[in-house]
């Protein structure tokens, strides 16, 4: 459903270029939990970037069901967003607006009638486990509880490729579990296909059915997790993995 | 106190600190209906904004430089003609309106483009993914969530106005300045210029007061 062909972008960063997606190409089946695992630099967040339309790539082409999502502008491209639901490395929620107001939002931006979008994120609330907070600022909620508004938000237009940017990297190994936990079941009742960038091995082995390596803008290698972590065919996810420091 | 009374009536406080409050309140009011979208254009015609655009905001930048560069009180003496052109005539706090708005409005265009700055990137791209319009990334993210801010901003402006409505006030707009300069220290009556000092102070301190009370009243963000 969602398929990467020969993605390239390069950066320029003061006289030098910077190739940071290098012949990338994936291929995402509908309802599966794609991980994305690299180092710092890799190019992970230019290429979820790139998926969610944020940033233009050099060549290649990103296709969502046959769409090809580089061609689309203004209005047409402002209707398709509601397919791509992205939940960013630092939440990025609205502060002066109450976690409600969070999660109406991108139901309010395209006029949604009143009655469903309360109905919507009530629905919404459930799922995440956020029942008595509708009323709370972003403020003054812990982490974990910001990114499962973040996570709500992003599920609200009920797109069908939820991105998310380094989810768990600020939050403790218990909020960690609560929250991929989430994600597993939110995957698993509603059938929303995840893409899953992390720099954890443990995201990756915990939740993803399909890894791919990432490395300086390059797919190292991929496939199924379970083949992938038990026979490492390059040395980066070796390092990943823990198995072997880059010194050797 | 009776003498306190006496000079009251005499040089017409009342009535002057009525003129200095319309000569920041009007000002105030029509510099924001122009200074704000100005604000809000040098935003998002930066090269990081979400309609970056390098003529629009260079332009932008050196009218609103030699805006405020300009002394007030050299464009109080230029604007003359334009004022009388406009009002016929260009004594009294509603011609000084005139100046007072102008010299202004760079003022606040400055003022609300630092505001709306503290706008995230991050927020701003969250919103377009979204599928916010320009026009709801205005309204409903850049002004909303730098509303605290924006009354801060608010603020620094009328205060700033207050000031310069005293310099206005020397050269026939009226208003407390008038009489704490022309009445006042001109003619060596010094407990009118401190009244009108006096005034003018409790003027300012209540914009400042009230208004930090709201931002902090209405701050979601930073809530103890
Ligand atoms: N707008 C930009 N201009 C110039 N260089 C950029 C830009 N965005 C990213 N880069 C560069 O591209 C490379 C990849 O950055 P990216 O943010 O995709 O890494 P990442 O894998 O997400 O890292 P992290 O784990 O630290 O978030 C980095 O070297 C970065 O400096
Ligand atoms: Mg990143």
């Amino acid at each position: 459903m969602l398929k990467l062909s020969n993605i390239h972008k390069k950066f320029n960063q003061n006289n030098s270029v910077l190739h940071a997606l290098n012949d990338v190409s994936l291929h995402v089946q509908e309802g599966d939990i794609y991980g994305i695992i690299g180092l710092s630099g890799a190019g992970k967040s230019t290429l979820l970037r790139s998926i969610a339309c944020l940033s233009s790539i050099d060549s290649g082409t990103i296709t969502v069901d046959g769409i090809d999502i580089a061609n689309l502008k203004g209005a047409s491209l402002r209707n398709f967003r509601k397919n791509i639901g992205v939940v960013f490395q630092g939440y990025n929620l609205l502060m002066q607006k109450n976690v409600f107001a969070n999660i109406a939002f991108p139901l309010l931006l395209n006029k949604t009638p009143k009655d469903v979008v309360e109905k919507r994120v009530n629905e919404l609330i459930a799922i995440v486990g956020l029942q008595g907070k509708e009323k709370s600022y972003p403020a003054t909620l812990s982490g974990g509880q910001k990114q499962r508004v973040a996570i709500a938000r992003a599920l609200a237009t009920s797109p069908k490729i939820l991105l998310l940017d380094e989810v768990t990297s600020a939050l403790d190994p218990l909020t960690t579990k609560q929250i991929l936990k989430l994600l597993k079941d939110i995957n698993e009742t509603s059938g929303v296909t995840m893409v899953m960038i992390t720099h954890e091995i443990g995201v990756v082995s915990k939740i993803c059915k399909k890894v791919a390596v990432l490395n300086y803008g390059i797919i190292e290698e991929d496939g199924l997790t379970s083949d992938v972590l038990q026979n490492p065919s390059s040395e980066i996810t070796r390092t990943l993995l823990g198995k072997e420091t880059l010194n050797g | 106190m009776d003498k306190f009374i006496q000079i009251w009536g005499e040089f017409n406080f009342s009535l002057e600190t009525y003129n200095t409050l319309l000569m920041t309140i009007v000002p105030l009011v029509f510099a924001y209906v122009i200074g704000l979208p100005l604000g809000i254009l040098c935003v998002i015609s930066d090269k990081n904004g979400i309609r970056p655009n390098k003529i629009a905001n260079n332009i932008l930048n050196v009218v609103v430089n030699l805006g405020r560069s300009i002394p007030f009180i050299i464009l109080l003496v230029m604007l003359i003609p334009f004022t009388r052109l406009l009002l016929n005539t260009a004594i009294g706090p509603w011609a000084a309106s005139v100046p007072l708005t102008i010299a202004c409005i760079p003022f606040i265009a400055r003022v609300v483009e630092q505001s709306l700055k503290e706008v995230d990137q991050g927020v701003i791209d969250a919103s377009i993914s979204m599928g916010a319009t320009d026009f709801q990334i205005i309204t409903r993210v850049y002004l909303v969530e730098t509303i605290p801010s924006l009354i801060r901003g608010v603020a620094i402006s009328a205060i700033a106005l207050v000031g310069y409505t005293a310099m206005a006030g020397a050269v026939g707009a009226g208003g407390l300045g008038h009489i704490a300069i022309n009445q006042g220290f001109f003619r060596n009556n010094m407990s009118v210029a401190f009244i009108a000092c006096i005034l003018i102070v409790v003027i300012v301190q209540v914009i400042q007061i009230s208004l930090e009370f709201t931002a902090k009243k209405v701050d979601k963000k930073n809530i103890k």
